[in-house]
């Protein structure tokens, strides 16, 4: 098991390092850095000038050049510093960070909890209006873009109810109320795609286990409804539910950037999105960074919970 | 090449894996899958290799095609070695030798037509034109008794039988010395194993083939083969001609498995036990763990085969014994 | 199916655009500016006058040329990676398996962020882009094929027989992994498509004037209480046609799944 966890952080330690010199690459090969944008109209501003700007960024120097201070500067702890606002990376990820995490929980909680929840009705109510309805609101589900959705919920409610979501954002620990105005919408629209896959997931999982011999005989045996549902076809049906969790991830935190600067939240999302529109190489870099981990951490854990929800996987061997 | 020299002749031939994730083992532990066994082929002749699964005879006939290289050890061909030869030489020699699988549906390609099946050895070997391909895949279905309408169909419209016979065909279609059958018949219906036999033994003798007949069933060895090779964990243990040995097996293994088919020779002998790990295979003779006559030398020395009557060769300590003292 | 038929009408609208949209995409109404849904303008009208519903049709157009291309070089690329991967296996195998996971690991919004920045907004910058995101996930199909198919006997039958692995790759394993490849193109196919439109949708795709459903969305924000419209009839064409291509790769898949097991 050890070796299994080694051998992944190794993969995901290549991993890392690819998506980093691509990321500088891009950067580097972006017509126009950070100076030339932040001064495209400013007149007055002498090419002299402009060159010390970007001297003093360490932009004129070549890209290995670069990369080494950056890596030299990571090992002691520094990620550097944002060149818009000159904040120290660390600490602006700091801030945002949290709150991303937030959202982002919230939208996996709704979407598992609703999921599971859908799932387990249409399984139980096979053939019914009910279950009907939500197969066809499942794949109506997958196939709306994240964005889309938040924007659809809101030109209802803006029209029919004449309300807008708060712009300025409060933390939930000063009012949960502003707070979940502001950031319902993306939770809801997060959750929307994965809530759908993985109550499909879940249907055709408890349908299968509800089948299944296993069940039959503990029915048999004289188990009540409830328990046999609960017990046995749920811990069948969570382990296609986990690799669902790890495929839908990317779209999620991809789905966080575009929310995120749609709604005014201060996460990583809008953090991305803006430093990559001023070319903010610093903090391109450590966002990107970020979301790497994030994905691969989430996926690791969810091939170890897979390893111990089903033993057989475990008694195989891990890893190939 | 005179008429008594073998087509084929493998010296020593040394065939290890590498164990790779098996529960228990070192890293550096390997499966001795064929571990030093040596044989002739003569043309015209059936050479049957019979043995538990694990004895190594896919093994054995793996290398010998060509399918896998061997670790170490000799394969002739026509007197020529061609584990050593050069690519053109190799492809040419291998042209020459061909494989019936154990299961005929499995070993067909399902989204081809028969034709191309069958056809596919000329293609690779440019033996043939499109057109001259088109009339040679035709005469070999009737060779296998198939018809020639047969080869617009796809290879999964077939029974299990009529799948093999396309399975020969394709087999005989570069002209072949040698065709090695590895349990050709052992997933068929037993009517229909019979057929297969027969037809195998009628292009024998029309084409003057030589078979390599490998097979876990004994009447049907007895029924096709000339001579005889009895293998126990990657190693000869009794060998010659198939008669003799059906008619007085001298080795303990070889007459606990005749025990099995209910024989003439049928001893009260019976086959304890499973086929130790071949990568950890037992010392000295390797059937000691489980011979019901072993005695203490079996424990530690691997015995050697030693012509023991006309032709036919043991490797049992105890069966050496009796031979000297007579 | 029904999702054939959608799909049929998507793909006929798309291909007949210029036949069947009352109006040209570019042309502007100056004096119709904003207009609700009308007898004369059936979705209405944006910003600059220009008439809705022709540039939906216009916008399919290019959504639907957009994903093909992508999906079919994306593809082409992705599954040659996958098989030659799961074929040499070892070295090659473990080179191109962290590329991929490199990939992935980005979520596709941001490497799309990076590309544009990178290539700046235009067609074909934007299929290379959504190409590169494409990849993994033919090659994760591609190589498990092979893999799979590679312990199959007529594998090693053909071999036998003389076949080299030019022709074992060629004649033998790509045929037989068909059926997964297309249900994997059809579901990308749509992938594509909501990519490409949250590309258009932050101002890094396809330019202006080329009509694209994200792109209205887009510049239908600012009018979200105002004109509606705006947003509400290019998200339904977005989210039918996306619609469309995922029930006809589940209907793929549906079907496939039986005939394997049953061989």
């Amino acid at each position: 098991m050890i070796r299994y966890i080694g051998k992944r952080v190794g993969a995901g330690a290549i991993c890392l390092a690819l998506v980093t010199l691509f990321v500088f690459m891009a950067m580097r090969l972006v017509p126009g850095d950070f100076v030339t944008i932040q001064l495209q109209d400013a007149t007055g501003v002498t090419k002299e000038e402009a060159e010390q700007l970007r001297a003093s960024f360490g932009l004129d120097d070549p890209l290995l050049v670069q990369l080494g201070d950056w890596l030299a500067g990571v090992a002691q702890g520094d990620l550097g510093a944002s060149f818009w606002s000159n904040r120290p990376v660390t600490e602006v990820l700091a801030e945002r960070i949290p709150v991303t995490l937030q959202v982002g929980l919230l939208a996996l909680l709704l979407a598992v909890g609703a999921g599971l929840a859908f799932g387990i009705l249409g399984a139980r109510r096979r053939g019914s209006w009910v279950d009907g309805a939500t197969r066809i609101g499942a794949v109506v589900g997958l196939s709306v873009p994240h964005y889309v959705t938040a924007l659809l919920i809101l030109v209802a409610l803006t029209n029919l109810f004449y309300w807008s979501p708060p712009l300025v954002f409060t933390p939930i620990t000063e009012n949960p109320s502003a707070y979940f105005q502001q950031v319902g919408i993306p939770i809801i629209a997060l959750a929307l795609m994965m809530t759908a896959s993985i109550a499909r997931m879940t249907r055709s999982s408890m349908l299968e286990a509800l089948s299944s011999e296993s069940v039959r005989a503990v029915r048999a045996r004289g188990g009540t409804e409830g328990r046999v549902l609960f017990v046995h076809a749920l811990r069948n049906a969570s382990i296609p539910v986990l690799t669902l969790i790890g495929l839908e991830l990317g779209g999620v935190l991809g789905g966080t950037v575009i929310l995120e600067t749609l709604f005014n939240i201060p996460g990583i999302g809008a953090l991305t999105y803006d430093a990559v529109s001023t070319r903010d190489y610093p903090l391109v870099i450590v966002c990107t960074i970020f979301y790497c981990i994030v994905y691969l951490v989430v996926t690791l854990l969810v091939d170890l919970a897979y390893a111990v929800v089903d033993p057989r996987i475990r008694t195989a061997g891990v890893g190939s | 090449m005179s008429a008594t020299e073998p087509i084929l002749r493998v010296r020593d031939l040394v065939k290890h894996y590498p164990a790779r994730g098996l529960p228990g083992l070192q890293r550096s532990a390997k499966v001795q899958a064929v571990n030093g066994i040596s044989f002739d082929l003569l043309r015209g002749t059936t050479l049957g290799i019979v043995g538990e699964s694990g004895s190594g005879k896919s093994t054995t006939a793996r290398v010998v095609m060509g399918l896998t290289p061997p670790t170490s050890g000799l394969v002739e061909f026509e007197g020529s070695d061609i584990t050593t030869a050069d690519r053109a030489s190799q492809r040419r020699k291998r042209m020459r030798m061909q494989m019936i699988f154990q299961d005929p549906r499995g070993s067909l390609d399902p989204r081809m037509r028969v034709r191309d099946v069958i056809g596919e050895g000329l293609i690779v070997h440019r033996l043939a034109t499109r057109s001259r391909a088109r009339s040679r895949v035709a005469e070999l279905l009737e060779m296998v008794g198939l018809r020639p309408a047969d080869a617009d169909k796809f290879a999964h419209e077939f029974s299990g039988g009529q799948a093999q016979r396309i399975a020969i065909a394709r087999a005989l279609a570069t002209a072949p010395d040698v065709v090695v059958c590895d349990e050709a018949v052992s997933a068929l219906d037993v009517s229909v194993q019979a057929q297969i036999v027969n037809l195998l033994r009628r292009l024998q003798e029309d084409l003057g083939l030589s078979y390599l007949f490998i097979s876990h069933d004994l009447n049907i060895v007895r029924y096709m083969s000339d001579h005889l090779m009895v293998m126990y964990l990657g190693q000869v243990v009794e060998e010659g001609p198939s008669g003799e040995i059906f008619g007085s097996p001298q080795h303990p293994y070889t007459r606990a498995l005749l025990a099995t088919t209910g024989g003439p020779t049928a001893s009260p002998t019976r086959l304890v036990g499973e086929i130790p790990n071949p990568a950890s295979p037992p010392t000295g003779c390797r059937f000691h763990t489980r011979c019901p006559v072993r005695i203490d030398r079996c424990s530690t020395a691997e015995p050697e085969l030693t012509e023991i009557a006309r032709g036919q060769r043991t490797a049992c300590h105890l069966v050496t014994r009796e031979v000297l003292a007579r | 199916m029904v999702s054939l038929a959608a799909i049929a009408l998507i793909v006929g609208v798309a291909l007949l655009a210029p036949i069947i949209a009352p109006y040209s995409p570019t042309e502007q109404f100056r004096d119709s500016i904003l207009q609700p849904p009308s007898a004369r303008f059936w979705l209405g009208t944006d910003q600059l006058g220009r008439d809705v519903l022709t540039r939906i049709v216009f916008g399919a157009q290019t959504s639907l040329v957009i994903a093909l291309a992508t999906t079919m070089i994306g593809g082409a690329i992705g599954i040659a990676a996958g098989v030659v991967s799961g074929w040499a296996g070892r070295g090659v195998d473990l080179v191109v398996q962290r590329i991929s996971d490199a990939i992935e690991s980005i979520p596709p919004i941001v490497l799309l962020l990076l590309m544009a920045a990178i290539l700046g907004p235009s067609i074909p910058n934007t299929i290379l882009a959504l190409m590169i995101i494409q990849l993994p996930g033919f090659n994760r199909v591609a190589r498990g094929e092979t893999i799979r198919l590679k312990q199959e006997r007529y594998i090693e039958a053909s071999r036998s027989v003389g076949a080299g692995s030019i022709r074992l790759v060629l004649r033998h394993i790509l045929p037989n992994m068909f059926g997964p490849i297309m249900t994997v193109a059809t579901l990308r196919f749509a992938s594509v498509i909501i990519a490409e439109s949250a590309l258009s949708f932050l101002g890094l795709g396809p330019p202006p004037p080329t009509p694209s459903w994200g792109a209205m969305i887009s510049s239908g924000v600012q009018y979200l209480a105002s004109a509606p419209w705006l947003i509400v009839f290019p998200a339904v064409a977005l989210a039918l046609s996306v619609l469309a291509f995922n029930l006809l790769g589940d209907s793929l898949r549906d079907y496939l799944d039986p005939r394997l097991t049953a061989r």
